[in-house]
């Protein structure tokens, strides 16, 4: 690729679609629709059922939602060259686009008027909302150009009235001018309440009348609208009071064909699924269907990561001035030299570089092992003997993993001499044949990446998350959290004189960097302000902590643990609240199915720490081993109370993990009591 | 744009002998000395002393002379209460009023200066005393507990305009990131701009201020970096460059909804409040505010300058 433009332009410096004007929504998407029946959604909003698009800030709710809106629709058909109604009846869909924040919903309560009260008006106020917008795309159809027409089809819409307004004439303009006259009626009414001290309206129209007739009307007059559904987008749901949300919950449970909703929300937007409806619940699947889109994204890991490739390369198309042809830019994207890598590989040259020019037995990890082992009372010749059976100068990989094998032996018991004896064996014959197989390579294998994470920490290296394959899978399914790790990766290596997607591969630091600032800013963005906020990182704290010390202990108990299971009925209603929130946050994803208990055979929920949060604590991105907690175990770790019971539980966590007495009672200093156990 | 900047504005030194009388001296009661010293100092027939439930007092260190409590927790309900408990007075014919905001909620401090001149108060003055320094400095925490709610401040709630696509949010940025971060993501759709106070109340706090919003700066998105300046006490010069930055929106892009999010000093806040009824009344404008649960009661210490305000609504209105 040729230099950028500008040493300034950072491709990914806009990371929210509210930030990108429809030119950019439209030129920017990426489609992510494919064989995959979890993924059809994204291809057809068409779909009658009513939806409620759920994902966590950043995961593309409102990008997707307004792809679909009919501003985007006729930009497509302008670029194209279609006729608007065309392309509504190619697409089968008519987009309406709103945000629930544009209500300012929280005027709608209090100021001495009862919330049955409230509750009649909010609805109407909605029904004029909506109404607004399907007239406005109503006359961009070219529908009421014709005067006779316009006159039959208002005359059609005024019959939906309870009580009809008089029009100056019976057009659809004036229909939009009046509607638009009583919502700032309404306005002035609602706004002014608090000085006025009354409130009193005139409903003119029944729930859902303009809502879903005036599409009635429009579908039977109009061939073209035959079937095409019109579909209300409404984001930003978490913006409304628990009594709105009823109304909307209304709304989808009574909509009517050719009508149907489309519902963008946070993942802790829903407050409710109760509708006005003698307070009946909506059920998913029945009256809703939803699109987890950030989980979806997680576990259809593939073509996650087809999709993110994609969405860089046109951000990389856009911001370098390269074609946006699918195929040149694919040939003009390198990914392999784009990013400086390690390889991690146990013979490599890059991790012997680690402990470069330092001897084996002065290594790190061995005058640590030696120490342990002197704690154990045995004496220097038989340390030294040791730590030669398991040195293997050219491969600190496999001493790091020889350590670890001795230290699972000690554990059961084994004698320390006697075992790094096997051990030697076993190494010199994997370094020999390097068989993918048996315990030395299944060891290996298991513990790669946390063995790896302790030889860098133990040499003053930094933990590597490195390439575009890592910040993907650390994006969690959030393309907003990829396109930030991008943008401050970006940042760093401009920082550092690099040439960025052009001349230069990014620098390991510079990608070092711009993946901790990343994790730093997820963990302060996700968070919910005030007392919760502070509870659910206290314990997200506490969880990082406890697998932080289980990867860089002696022995980890779990490999690559980043996940847990615990028995939901067991633990507290305060902890399983932070737990709940914590997940709504995304500080924590639910792994679906959850995990079956070995003896019980109960399913046991089951989580994993966000991956964008791993960078902070050095943890692995990759998730292996689960830990499965008590109930006990997740009360201390969530309840913000149990501070002191967490620093106890802590210290207990971690000497079970640390040599030589692993959590045992220290036997006395003497050779005699350390051999009769361990020797 | 409108220009404030000729209605008058005074300095006051607390060394002075102050002459000047009014009827009613109204103030926010916090334990903090700029707040208790002006108190002591004004000359006024009735003083009243408003106590905010936000922050929280005990029994012991309540000030002694007339008070008003209320267990109303908006902003209208407990304005109107003190209306209705002291309508005799604040009602009656060319009365003299000055109210203290310094120690004021700000939502209680917009509604009752909108309610003041909406039932006639049609001329009063303002106090806005300066401290000598925040506590805590850069990381000074006005709000305590976690924002409930940012919603309209009532009084403030305009029309509404259906096309949201070129809503604008002008922040006037204090000192809490987190205040910033909850009212950017409430207009999370919304172009937005930022508003420092420059000159700043001491030479160092514009630093700290430009700090803190340095760290709501992902919230903020782009608009984070286009910032515009206010002098931190001047209501005056802040409602002028309000007036400014609205026009240029509209002319760069016409403002489909205005919200105005004033989270600075009072004075500034003074200076929004002002702007709003001179020129949003009508419009689809509102001013937004994060509520908190409570507020800390002792943020400042010392006090520097004092300045009087004088609002003549009948000349801006």
């Amino acid at each position: 690729m040729e230099k950028p433009p500008s040493r300034h332009v950072n491709p990914f410096g806009i990371t929210k679609a509210v930030d990108l004007n429809d030119d950019q929504i439209q030129s920017l998407w990426v489609n992510v629709s494919g064989n995959a029946e979890e993924f059809a959604e994204f291809a057809r909003p068409a779909s009658p059922m009513p939806t409620f698009i759920l994902g966590a800030k950043g995961s593309g709710k409102t990008h997707l939602m307004r792809y679909h809106a009919f501003e985007l629709q006729k930009l497509r058909y302008r670029q194209s060259g279609t006729e608007v109604r065309k392309g509504v009846a190619r697409d089968g869909y008519v987009g309406i686009y709103m945000r629930c924040s544009g209500l300012n919903s929280g005027r709608f309560s209090g100021k001495r008027q009862s919330e049955d009260k409230w509750s009649a008006i909010f609805s109407y106020y909605i029904e004029l909302w909506l109404t607004q917008h399907l007239l406005s795309a109503t006359q961009e159809l070219g529908i009421g150009g014709d005067a006779e027409e316009s006159a039959q089809i208002c005359a059609e819409i005024l019959g939906l009235f309870d009580k009809p307004p008089v029009l100056p004439a019976l057009t659809i303009g004036n229909l939009a001018t009046e509607i638009r006259s009583m919502q700032r009626k309404l306005d002035y009414a609602v706004n002014n309440c608090v000085m006025t001290g009354s409130l009193d309206v005139e409903i003119l129209i029944t729930r859902g009348q303009l809502i879903f007739g005036i599409p009635k009307i429009l579908s039977n007059r109009f061939e073209f609208l035959r079937d095409v559904m019109f579909v209300y987008s409404l984001d930003e749901f978490e913006n409304l009071t628990i009594e709105q949300q009823k109304f909307v919950n209304t709304l989808v449970r009574e909509k009517e064909l050719p009508t149907t909703l489309r519902i963008g929300s946070r993942l802790y937007g829903i407050k409710t699924a109760t509708t006005e409806s003698a307070g009946e619940e909506n059920l998913r699947d029945s009256e809703f269907e939803t699109l987890p889109i950030d989980q979806l994204f997680r576990q259809h890991k593939t073509r996650y990561q087809q999709f993110a490739k994609s969405l860089i390369e046109k951000r990389l198309a856009a911001a370098y001035g390269v074609t946006d042809n699918a195929e040149e830019r694919a040939n003009l994207v390198n990914w392999s030299r784009f990013f400086e890598t390690l390889n991690d590989e146990w013979n490599s040259g890059d991790l012997l570089g680690l402990v470069a020019g330092v001897p084996s037995k002065d290594r790190r990890h061995f005058v640590v092992a030696s120490v342990k082992l002197s704690d154990l009372g045995l004496a220097k010749g038989q340390i030294d003997s040791i730590i030669k059976l398991l040195s293997a100068e050219k491969y600190p990989l496999l001493e790091k993993n020889n350590l670890l094998l001795l230290y699972q032996d000690m554990h059961r018991g084994k004698n320390a001499i006697e075992s790094a004896s096997e051990i030697s064996k076993l190494c010199s014959s994997y370094i020999e044949n390097g068989a993918r197989r048996g315990r030395y390579w299944s060891n290996l294998d298991h513990y790669k990446t946390d063995l790896l994470a302790q030889l860098n920490k133990e040499n003053d290296g930094k933990q590597q998350y490195l390439g575009i394959e890592n910040f993907i899978t650390m994006s969690a399914g959030l393309p907003r959290a990829l396109l930030t790790i991008l943008r401050s990766v970006y940042d760093w290596s401009q920082f550092r004189g690099e040439s960025p997607f052009a001349r230069d591969v990014i620098s390991k630091e510079a990608q070092w960097r711009g993946v901790k600032d990343a994790s730093d800013w997820f963990y302060e963005n996700m968070r919910k302000a005030g007392q919760d906020g502070i509870a659910i990182q206290t314990a997200i704290e506490r969880l990082a902590r406890l697998f932080r010390i289980n990867r860089f202990a002696d022995k980890p108990t779990e490999c690559s643990l980043i996940a847990f299971s615990f028995p939901e009925q067991d633990v507290s209603p305060q902890a399983m609240h932070i737990l709940r929130l914590a997940e709504s946050r995304s500080f924590l994803n639910r792994i679906p199915g959850g995990q079956r208990d070995k003896n019980s055979e109960r399913v046991l929920m089951k989580f994993q720490l966000n991956n964008m949060l791993s960078p902070r604590w050095d943890l692995p991105l990759g998730r292996r081993g689960t830990y499965g907690f008590t109930a006990a175990e997740i009360d201390i770790i969530f309840d913000p109370t149990k501070a002191e019971e967490f620093e106890v539980f802590l210290l207990d966590w971690s000497a079970r993990r640390t040599a030589p007495f692993f959590g045992k009672q220290k036997l006395p200093n003497s050779e005699d009591g350390a051999q009769q156990v361990l020797l | 744009m409108k220009d404030y900047t000729y209605l008058y504005k005074d300095e006051l030194l607390i060394s002075d002998n102050w002459t000047e009388e009014w009827d009613l001296f109204i103030s926010g009661f916090n334990s903090t000395t700029r707040v208790n010293a002006v108190f002591d100092k004004i000359n006024a027939q009735v003083k009243h002393w408003l106590i905010h439930n936000e922050y929280d007092f005990g029994g012991a260190s309540m000030p002694s002379g007339e008070r008003f409590e209320s267990t109303a927790t908006e902003e209208a309900a407990y304005v109107l209460e003190y209306f209705d408990r002291y309508r005799a007075i604040l009602t009656s014919s060319n009365i003299k009023i000055c109210i203290d905001i310094t120690g004021m909620m700000r939502p209680h401090m917009m509604f009752l200066i909108n309610l003041l001149m909406r039932r006639g108060v049609t001329k009063f003055d303002v106090i806005y005393s300066e401290p000598a320094f925040y506590v805590h400095r850069e990381r000074t925490n006005f709000s305590q507990g976690f924002v409930h709610a940012v919603r309209q401040v009532a009084g403030f709630e305009g029309a509404v305009n259906n096309d949201t696509s070129g809503d604008l949010l002008i922040i006037g940025a204090g000192y809490e990131s987190q205040l910033i971060e909850e009212v950017a993501d409430d207009k999370d759709k919304a172009r937005k701009l930022v508003l420092l106070g420059l000159p700043s109340l001491r030479a160092d706090m514009y630093q700290q201020n430009a700090i803190r919003t340095h760290l709501a700066g992902d919230a903020l998105g782009d608009g984070g970096s286009r910032r515009h300046f206010a002098p931190a006490s001047d209501p005056f010069v802040t409602a002028s460059v309000l007036s400014a930055m609205v026009q240029r929106e509209n002319r760069l892009r016409p403002v489909t909804n205005l919200y105005l999010s004033p989270l600075a000093t009072k004075a500034q806040a003074l200076g929004f409040v002002l702007f709003y009824i001179t020129e949003c009344a009508v419009d689809c404008a509102s001013i937004i505010f994060p509520f908190s649960e409570r507020y800390a009661n002792e943020t400042s210490g010392g006090i520097s300058r004092v300045w009087k305000y004088r609002l003549e609504f009948p000349i801006v209105c």
